[in-house]
């Protein structure tokens, strides 16, 4: 079963930096909840206070209604799993995953069979007897989760875990995750500022911007219609005054936030085509419509149809308002 | 929890500080304290002279120590990092050689008959009196002011060397100025500052180089407390260098703290120019304290086998040896031997654990310790052991205690090297994972840090064997190690068997510090 974590107005200051301002939020039990922001925004700090590993200036962590700010990692019940694998050079990946069990006091016994178990969960069996000398990077990183699964955390912090390695490796280890979230219904909080990887994983998303919490939801309301000017900025969204929204046909009383996937090029010679840029598996094509810039984000089969230069209409399929800077 | 358990690691530090450092000092610092002592002490001619010895000495050992050690790093750059490192094992081995062979050796070399000044005989000057603690004092420190320099030195990064070269046209000066002096002026201020506290608290090179005529404060401290039994006077004279030394401390201390970090198998930049007369210079230069440094070890073996006038002889040897009771030094000497050994092994063992102890748990403890114990000579700790724990312990358990106090801040010093490269990402992981106190340090910072403590195993060794004056002060005869053999047979006029012994003692320390010597290199 899942458990629920939330923070209470935490503000964390190094020196003279904050690095969280008054952040509050709810972690569902049981959900998989991704902390997305640009580098430097807090996302980190953020996991090391709910781990137990920094303490807030101001403000309480509580898992399942318990307060837990004074309390040390161990109590939590919430384990981390780091960016770097952390495993520890002089011993094997068996017992870097047992090393946690140890540490409880679990039996031999149990532990070797609590062992087998999670590496059988992660398919790393044949990796046990393996120094971490000898394991890629992608099999320290499971090794790595298995250590920190193996003690079945009420929470798995995970802290951009998969930033190191190769493409194809995360891909394939994101939906190893997702697997295991689902199998095992865990409360996960995973940090990222990889967009991808946020859509992918999240059941709900948060977005930090310069510690503070300026976007929090559902996945796709979050992504679809966020509410806030620096959330969208983080999310890579157009941002258009009332006066630049008129001029595409939308009126608001405010800013609004139309997601690249919703501008839709149509035929039409209102706006001139100023950029085209193929990016993996889709292609922005960037157009001007009197004074209005706006991106797309387009199929290959659109973007190899147009050139700088040209001219195309464009309709906007959805926007939300920002309401908050 | 974490904070109740390290408040409990910080008070047994502080209580270990207590008993072990901070106690012995008051104690034997307490019955100088008066007017009336200070007073009697200072108002002594010879006391004022001493004074006026050991600041003049210390001054100048210190900054020829500091000159010619900084030299040595800059031209250390300059070669093959093996040559380097053959240099530094050599600088290494002179740095920690017990002082008795040091005095042995410039006798060897230097003195009277000596090898060097039969042929040369102004250089008898370095031999004895004012110039042979100066050349002795300088022969010891040179090590420590090139690699502190060295130190800071590979700290400097390459490209601003390129810079500044590329700016310049290449010019050496500009290099000098720009980079060379602004990196290696806290390493240098630091080097003078510790070097003088060594040379001022000096005792066994001024008691058997100097003479009467130059001894050292610390010299008369022991001249006090065991030939004249007057407490209160070795406590002022003790306080009187506790004000010189803790001054010096500071110093060293404001300068220290602005060094980078200790390099860990990093090697310097070569910041001079690769010009045939740079390089020439330098391979001079470090031939030069190259031979400075291994000549007087060398001679001491040499004369071990010489007997005076009479050529080849194992006759040292024999004295050394020997399981009969030898009326020079009070006791056998096979048992000398038997104890050195054992005094050694059981300082590596105390000191190790406690050092482990001070090391992992307090920062700041730790810190303390390690400056307090520059500012309080060993003689003056000694003192103040004899005092408290005279009448409870047995001799042995006291210089086991002085030997584990000189060898501390070596030990700690290694071993927080070592805990270091367990790095804030293991440190972390292990703590989420439930890790904590004694699991902790037994599964995760002890195997990660196991060098260091070969390291620090090996330096408290040494350390304990080359101890000299506590172990004086406090030792009977029955209790003698090989240092203080050397004194004795020097004190008889036995020169092979003082040699003998200064070698054995040589063979002991130096297969350590050689088997050693790669991961001493990263530790110096």
């Amino acid at each position: 079963m899942g458990h629920e974590v939330e923070l209470a107005n935490v503000t964390k200051r190094f020196g003279g930096f904050t690095a969280l301002r008054n952040i509050s939020l709810r972690v569902p039990a049981s959900s998989l909840t991704v902390v997305l922001g640009p580098s430097g925004a807090g996302k980190t700090t953020l996991l090391r206070i709910i781990a137990g590993l920094e303490r807030p200036d101001e403000g309480r962590v509580l898992i399942d209604g318990v307060d837990v700010t004074d309390k040390p990692p161990w109590v939590r019940g919430a384990v981390m799993v780091f960016q770097r694998p952390a495993l520890f050079p002089h011993m094997t990946a068996a017992e870097n995953i047992a090393f946690g069990l140890e540490a409880m006091g679990v039996g031999r016994d149990e532990a070797v069979a609590r062992v087998r178990e999670v590496a059988d969960l992660l398919r790393i069996r044949h990796l046990l007897s393996k120094l971490p000398d000898e394991l890629s990077g992608g099999e320290a990183q499971r090794v790595a989760l298995a250590r920190a699964l193996v003690l079945e955390p009420r929470i798995l912090l995970l802290d951009e875990p998969l930033s190191n390695l190769d493409l194809s490796l995360r891909e394939e280890l994101r939906a190893e995750i997702r697997r295991i979230q689902r199998e095992l219904k865990m409360t996960m909080l995973y940090v990222t500022h990889d967009q991808d990887e946020a859509l992918e994983l999240a059941d709900y998303l948060a977005i930090i911007y310069g510690g503070e919490l300026v976007e929090w939801g559902d996945t796709v309301s979050v992504y679809e219609s966020p509410s806030s000017v620096r959330a969208a900025r983080v999310l890579g969204h157009n941002i258009l005054s009332p006066d630049s929204a008129r001029k595409i046909g939308i009126s608001a009383d405010a800013a609004i936030a139309v997601p690249p996937h919703r501008v839709v090029l149509v035929d039409g010679d209102k706006c001139l085509v100023t950029r085209v840029a193929r990016r993996r598996n889709y292609g922005i094509v960037e157009v001007m419509c009197s004074d209005t810039q706006l991106r797309a984000a387009v199929g290959y089969d659109v973007m190899d149809s147009v050139e700088v230069g040209d001219r195309v209409g464009v309709e906007v399929r959805g926007y939300s308002v920002l309401k908050r800077p | 929890m974490r904070v109740r358990v390290l408040d409990a690691g910080s008070a047994i530090a502080f209580l270990l500080l207590i008993t072990l450092i901070y106690a012995p000092a008051i104690s034997g610092l307490a019955p100088g304290l008066s007017v009336a002592e200070l007073g009697k002490v200072l108002s002594q001619d010879f006391i004022r002279r001493a004074f006026i010895f050991s600041l003049t000495q210390a001054s100048i050992s210190a900054a020829l120590a500091t000159a010619i050690g900084g030299i040595a790093a800059i031209a250390l750059t300059t070669i093959s990092s093996k040559a380097a490192s053959i240099i530094r094992a050599l600088a290494l081995l002179s740095f920690m050689a017990p002082p008795m062979i040091v005095v042995s050796g410039f006798t060897a070399l230097y003195g009277r008959g000596g090898i060097l000044s039969l042929a040369i005989p102004p250089l008898r000057a370095l031999g004895e009196g004012f110039g042979g603690v100066v050349a002795a004092h300088v022969f010891y420190n040179i090590p420590l002011a090139m690699n502190l320099v060295y130190s800071t030195l590979v700290a400097v990064p390459s490209e601003l060397v390129d810079a500044v070269r590329i700016y310049s046209g290449g010019r050496l000066w500009p290099v000098i100025k720009r980079v060379v002096i602004p990196y290696a002026s806290p390493a240098l201020i630091a080097s003078y500052a510790l070097t003088f506290i060594y040379c001022f608290a000096s005792f066994a090179v001024p008691l058997t180089l100097g003479g009467p005529a130059y001894s050292t404060l610390e010299v008369y401290i022991y001249y006090f407390y065991r030939m004249l039994f007057d407490y209160g006077a070795a406590a002022a004279t003790a306080t009187v260098q506790l004000a010189v030394l803790a001054a010096a401390t500071v110093l060293f201390t404001l300068a220290y703290t602005r060094l980078p970090p200790p390099p860990i198998g990093r090697r310097a930049v070569a910041v001079l120019p690769g010009r045939r007369y740079v390089k020439a210079a330098s391979v001079a230069v470090l031939i030069a304290v190259a031979a400075y440094l291994t000549l007087p070890l060398m001679s001491v073996i040499i004369k071990s086998f010489l007997e005076p006038g009479n050529g080849f002889t194992l006759r040292g040897y024999e004295r050394v040896f020997s399981p009969l009771f030898d009326q020079a030094i009070g006791t056998s000497g096979l048992r000398v031997i038997g104890n050195t050994l054992y005094f050694a092994m059981m300082t590596a063992l105390v000191a190790l654990t406690i050092g482990s102890f001070l090391a992992f748990t307090g920062g700041a403890v730790a810190d303390a310790l390690l400056t307090t114990l520059l500012a309080i000579s060993p003689l003056t700790l000694a003192m103040g052991l004899l005092n408290i724990y005279g009448g409870l312990l047995p001799a042995p358990v006291l210089i086991i205690f002085a030997h584990t106090i000189a060898a501390l801040p070596l030990v700690i010093k290694s071993l927080r090297l070592g805990f270091l490269r367990v790095g804030r990402e293991i440190a972390d992981a292990a703590r989420v994972l439930g890790a904590r106190g004694l699991l902790y340090f037994l599964r995760i910072v002890a195997p990660l840090s196991r060098s260091s403590y070969f390291v620090a195993a090996a330096l408290a060794i040494v350390v304990s064997l080359g101890e000299f004056g506590a172990t004086y002060l406090i030792a009977r005869p029955e209790f003698y190690t090989l240092g203080i053999v050397i004194y004795s047979f020097r004190g008889v006029r036995d020169w092979p068997a003082s040699y003998a012994a200064s070698t054995v003692l040589l063979a002991m320390s130096a297969s350590l510090l050689l088997l050693l010597s790669r991961r001493l290199e990263r530790w110096m």
